[in-house]
Parts: structure tokens; C-alpha cells; sequence
């Protein structure tokens, strides 16, 4: 179905916004936000609650209700549009193109179905195969994620199994039918350190097997430094600054994105490591402050930082670099546009 | 640090009876001196908040002891413990459902006090003020509040303001910061340090983020199936862990920095079952040491270096430098 594009990349979200209507007005969850992701590569996308990270990872697969939610801008996976476009078209891109894997494995499966015929019945619609077959296939999908006896499994309901086990099931669910695009919000929330080092691992190595292109969606730092070739930071509702990984992490350039480091404790800092804390709290999203959103709780905004809104600019160390700051870090600064160089 | 503020002897809680009895916590024995923080870390299921839970007599005890402050609080009758429970405070999880949502913050806060009939009506309000702007709650604008009004970490503030307005000797925390955003737990760690240092408390911090147990933690206890596996000073036990398990969880945790080598899981598979834990040590299933003699003897908890206690036949002796002078 899919046109050979290989050079393309696989997810190009250009100038998305995703606006809800509330009762206290419109409250703008993704606002303008562009970015691209190369196939095979895997993009952490990381902010506090509320930042607008689930929303929009949703967004670019076109997993958000119709109702009461309007878009502009476009995203497209695979050369498809997800903005704007029926239910019906969408659904023969989930699944086989793209696949998600939910923060809440209990609440994601059903409870009331066996996880086998939870994994054959995406296997039965998506690719037209046989109950038999279907479930032969789901107990194969169970050993490849890493569940032991598969067979006694696929017959479970998700309450009989572990947290760490029902993610494995949705993961495999996920990749049933061979997508190329995974998006993982959350996958590892609320699971031991040394289930989420399984879980973690799992994906990596699926990523290596069949070339999966991935959005790990989280909160924590950790996960996305040791997990991921690139970092999108978002701040009420906005990127604010995009690099890979290993650049971010050596060199951050918006001061709120050094504010969460600096925020989270480490193991390998000493006992008593006094912890750096951002003051206040995000802002309210349905009246969002005139300039940056940061300012309020930034310790070096002024005057300029209240009144403009700084846009997501390349830094001159480096093309791959972009932030959102009128004082950035760490010597970043706006890499002149083309008529400044000439 | 001389005799124990609380000092938990031999604790066994079991949830249900017969065939389907659960040895929640399976005999585990520790100290809590004054002024200090002590962690208390493992994986779901451990035990560690039923630990909590039974130092408050909150949950039934099956057998052992609990004294604090020289009384043996499972020998007290209800009137007794009623009276003993304003020493010791319990902060939660989830701050909003750990408030009454029909109450003023103001009321919440007071209450304690009213319970325990100190002071009257004016000196009560004034000591409610003082608390709340202690903790960062400006009183007269959130005074007539309700806790829905408030988000999630300002909760927790009010919940911490609600715990000292009694002057309690001892704050139970149970994974009191784990559903926070890293920068309001950032704040409410550093509150919490600096209350503890004003109002001299001592605190039993229950996690399962080990970074964050190391970060407020002067000791650490871990935790693994309703048994301790060890407890030593937090520096010293991050560094040189004794037990295969605390290595396993240290190796598992991430740490915000990609040239930091990851190490690929050393631990398989999940905990068992506590319905039917393993003979001999309970961690032996997943160890990779495990030999015939962890499945025939249960390891008892012994001192291997000064303060650092671990319970394991085959502990991992060559991280530990002063260990060749203390066993032979």
C-alpha cells in the first residue's frame, strides 16, 4: 500500500496545532509545531504534564476524537495526511503503518477478551488471515516479545498477568502487523526499574530487527538519554528545543530544558545533592502568556522575554540544534539566516 | 544516635488466612534513629508500604514488634495508640485523594488540632497560618479553598502542613513525591529537607525511585518480597551494594546522561509469587550467584562492614574493600 519512499522521511508535521474547545474557552494542547523524523530513527519527545506531548503524538496518527478538537497544519506518515481525513482512511494505516503502544496496559486491552485474541483479531482485519492462523501467529508474536510459555499465555485474560506482561502484549499487538511507526507513550510509567530495563530493551531490539521508526513519549530524562537518537523538549503546548540526543544532553541551550536536569536527582550524584528546583508551574493553556511561556518561572527572562515569543531557531554550533530562547546557553546562538552570511 | 527513635523487630504482616495466607512482610527487623532519614526502596509488592502501614498500626500485625520511643506500639490497647498516633504522621501518595474534598484547607489543616484539643479557637488559626506559610501556602488566599482548587504538589504542601500542625516526632512518607513532575518534586524534596532540619523530625521515606531515595536519604534499607536484603548509608550502599539485588536494581536505574554506558538487563523475568516464595532466600530464582545452599538456608541480615548490613550467603565481597578485615 505503501509508495517506496525511502528517502523521505516517514513523519513530517508541519505547522500543527490541535485546539480543544473547553468550557473556559480554547485551550491550545499542540501549538505550530513542525518536525520531521527520518526513518529508522527514534525521537524522544519529553515535558511535564500537560505539555501538550500525548496530545501530540496522538495528533500525527490521527488518534484524537473528532469531537470538540480542531486542527491546522498538516502531518503526514508515510506520504499520508492524518489531518483532516475520515476515520475509515485512517484505520487502514493503523496497524499495519503505524501502531501505538498506551501508558495503561490495563486499561488499554480488554478485559474481557484472552490476550491471543486480542493480538489475532488486528492480524484477522489488517491482514485477512484465518482464526487458525491468526492465532498461531499470536503465540509466535508472544515468544518473540519475550513471554515464557506462550501458548498457556495467549489463553490469559490481562488480569492474570503482570504489569510488565500485559505491556509486553500490547507491544506485541503493536507490532503484529508489521508496522514501520511505532509510537510509545509512556511505555515504561508505572513499571519496576527492572521491568521497564526489560520493556526498554524489548523495543530497542525490535527496532533493530525490522528498522522501526519510533516516538517514545515520557516524562523522564533517563529514559530518553539512554533510549533515543533525538530529543524534542515541549512547553505548554510548543517544541523549545529540538537536537540529537548526545547534543542536548552536552550542551542545552534553553534554560528550561537545563531546569528539569537540574531538577531531577541522580544516582550517581552524592546523598543530600541539594536539587535545583523551577519555582511556580506551567502555565494555564487556554490564556497563555503574551511572550514565552517560560518566562514566568525562568530565572533569566526579561522585559523582551515577557513581551515577544522567541521562535525555534537553528543555533549557529550547530544546523541540527533548535531552541526557542532570546538568552540561550551554553553559547548557542541564531545561526545567521543566508542574506546575513552573504 | 543511640538508642533507636523507632526500632521494627521481626515484623511479620500476613494478609488472608490458610491456603491463601500472604506473607506480605516476612519478618524484617530495623532501626530509625533520631533525626535521621532512612529509605526504604524495592519493586512493587516488597512489602514496603505494608511496613509503613504496620509501624502506624494501620494493618494487623501477625507478629514482632514495633516500639517507638521506647513504647511497643502493638502492645497498646486502641485509646493508647489513638493518643500515641499524633508522634507519628503518614504522608501519601496521591495528595488530592489524600484530602477531604468538602473541607477548607483551612479546616484540613486545623483539624488535627481540634482532635487533640490544643490551644483555642484564635491560637489554633494562628498556628494553621504559620504551618501553611511554612510550607508555601499563602493562608489568606487559600485559607477558604478546597483542594480541588489546587494542583497537585500545592496538595501535597497542604498535606505536609496538615501532618506537622501537631508536632509529631516521626513522618511516615509513602512514595510521597512519585507522581509529580521533576520540578515540583524538586520542590517538595527541598521542602521536606528543610523541614525536617526546623522541626527536627525524623522520617521514614518509602520510594521506589532510588534516585530520589538516595537524594533524601542518610541510610537506605532494601527491600525484596517481604524479606530485607540490606541496608547500609546511602553513599556507601549506591557504591558498593552487598546483595546481587540491590546491584540488579542499581544497573536497572537510568540516569539523565547518554554517555553513561547502559547496562543491559541483568535481571530477568518478575518477582514470584509471594503466595509461594522461594525456599532459603527469596531473591534466589532470579540470582545470577544462586547456589544449593540459598535454596536450603534462609540468609540472615548480618553487619559485614560498619552500618552496612546485608543478607546474603554469597554477598559481592570484591566491591567491598574493608571486607576482608571483618570476615573470615
Amino acid at each position: 500500500m505503501s509508495i517506496d519512499q525511502t528517502t523521505l522521511p516517514i513523519v513530517a508535521v508541519d505547522h500543527l496545532t490541535t485546539t480543544f474547545a473547553t468550557p473556559r474557552g480554547p485551550l491550545t494542547a499542540v501549538n505550530d509545531v513542525t518536525l520531521t523524523i527520518q526513518r529508522g530513527r527514534s525521537l524522544g519527545v519529553v515535558g511535564e504534564s500537560g505539555s501538550g506531548k500525548t496530545v501530540l503524538s496522538r495528533s500525527i496518527i490521527g488518534l484524537l476524537p473528532t469531537f470538540n478538537v480542531t486542527q491546522t497544519g498538516s502531518a503526514t506518515v508515510n506520504g499520508h495526511q492524518v489531518i483532516g481525513v475520515s476515520n475509515k482512511q485512517l484505520r487502514q494505516m493503523w496497524g499495519s503503518e503505524v501502531a501505538m503502544v498506551f501508558q495503561d496496559p490495563m486499561t488499554a486491552l480488554t478485559p474481557t477478551k484472552r490476550v491471543g485474541e486480542q493480538i489475532a483479531e488486528s492480524l484477522r482485519i489488517n491482514l485477512k488471515m484465518s482464526r487458525k492462523d491468526a492465532k498461531a501467529r499470536a503465540v509466535e508474536l508472544l515468544r518473540q516479545v519475550g513471554i515464557p510459555s506462550p501458548e498457556r499465555r495467549a489463553k490469559a485474560y490481562p488480569n492474570q498477568l503482570s504489569g510488565g506482561m500485559r505491556q509486553r502484549v500490547m507491544i506485541a499487538i503493536a507490532i503484529a502487523c508489521g508496522p514501520k511507526f511505532l509510537v510509545a507513550d509512556e511505555p515504561t510509567t508505572g513499571l519496576d526499574v527492572t521491568v521497564q530495563a526489560q520493556v526498554l530493551d524489548l523495543i530497542s531490539e525490535l527496532r533493530r530487527e525490522s528498522d522501526l521508526t519510533l516516538i517514545l513519549v515520557t516524562h523522564d530524562l533517563g529514559v530518553v538519554a539512554t533510549r533515543t537518537d533525538d530529543v524534542a523538549v515541549m512547553y505548554a503546548g510548543r517544541i523549545v528545543e529540538q537536537a540529537p540526543t548526545k547534543e542536548l544532553f552536552a550542551n542545552v541551550a534553553m534554560p528550561y530544558t537545563k531546569g528539569l536536569l537540574d531538577s531531577t536527582p541522580r544516582i550517581d550524584a552524592p546523598s543530600h545533592t541539594r536539587l535545583t528546583s523551577i519555582e511556580g508551574r506551567p502555565p494555564d493553556l487556554v490564556n497563555p502568556p503574551k511572550g514565552c511561556a517560560f518566562a514566568p518561572r525562568c530565572t533569566m527572562a526579561t522585559e523582551k522575554c515577557h513581551e515577544e515569543r522567541p521562535p525555534l531557531v537553528a543555533s549557529k554550533l550547530s544546523a541540527n540544534h533548535l531552541f526557542a530562547c532570546w538568552y540561550p546557553l551554553g553559547g548557542h546562538a541564531p545561526a545567521p539566516t543566508p542574506s546575513e552570511q552573504q | 544516635m543511640t538508642t533507636p527513635l523507632l526500632s521494627v523487630k521481626d515484623l511479620v504482616v500476613t494478609y488472608g488466612r490458610k491456603r491463601a495466607a500472604v506473607q506480605a512482610v516476612a519478618g524484617i527487623s530495623f532501626d530509625v534513629f533520631e533525626g535521621e532519614t532512612l529509605g526504604l526502596v524495592g519493586e512493587s509488592g516488597c512489602g514496603k508500604s505494608t511496613t509503613g502501614r504496620a509501624i502506624l498500626q494501620l494493618e494487623a500485625i501477625t507478629s514482632g514488634s514495633v516500639t517507638f520511643d521506647g513504647t511497643d506500639l502493638t502492645k497498646l490497647d486502641r485509646e493508647a495508640m489513638r493518643q500515641k498516633r499524633s508522634e507519628i504522621q503518614m504522608l501519601f501518595q496521591d495528595p488530592i485523594s489524600s484530602l477531604n474534598p468538602r473541607r477548607k484547607i483551612s479546616h484540613i489543616v486545623a483539624e488535627p488540632l481540634a482532635i487533640w484539643n490544643r490551644g483555642d479557637h484564635a491560637s489554633r488559626e494562628q498556628v494553621v497560618n504559620d504551618i501553611l506559610l511554612e510550607v508555601g501556602i499563602d493562608p489568606a488566599l487559600a485559607g477558604d479553598r478546597y483542594p480541588r482548587e489546587f494542583s497537585g504538589g500545592q496538595c501535597q504542601r497542604i498535606s505536609i502542613a496538615r501532618s506537622l500542625v501537631a508536632n509529631p516526632k516521626l513522618l511516615v512518607c509513602d512514595e510521597m513525591v512519585s507522581a509529580l513532575d521533576v520540578s515540583v518534586q524538586a520542590q517538595i524534596i527541598n521542602l521536606l529537607t528543610d523541614l525536617k532540619k526546623k522541626h527536627n523530625l525524623t522520617l521514614l521515606f518509602i520510594a521506589h525511585d532510588l534516585a530520589v531515595v538516595k537524594n533524601v536519604s542518610d541510610r537506605v534499607a532494601v527491600m525484596y518480597l517481604g524479606k530485607m536484603c540490606e541496608i547500609g548509608p546511602s553513599d556507601l550502599l549506591y557504591e558498593k551494594p552487598l546483595h546481587p539485588y540491590t546491584e540488579a536494581l542499581l544497573s536497572a536505574a537510568l540516569v539523565p546522561d547518554p554517555n553513561v554506558e547502559l547496562n543491559h538487563t541483568v535481571l530477568q523475568g518478575e518477582p514470584p509469587s509471594p503466595l509461594n516464595p522461594p525456599s532459603g532466600c527469596r531473591f534466589r530464582t532470579r540470582c545470577p550467584k544462586a547456589q544449593d545452599r540459598c535454596a536450603a538456608e534462609v540468609p540472615e541480615l548480618r553487619e559485614l562492614a560498619p552500618g552496612h548490613q546485608v543478607a546474603c550467603h554469597f554477598p559481592n565481597t570484591t566491591t567491598h574493600v574493608t571486607l576482608q578485615t571483618t570476615e573470615h
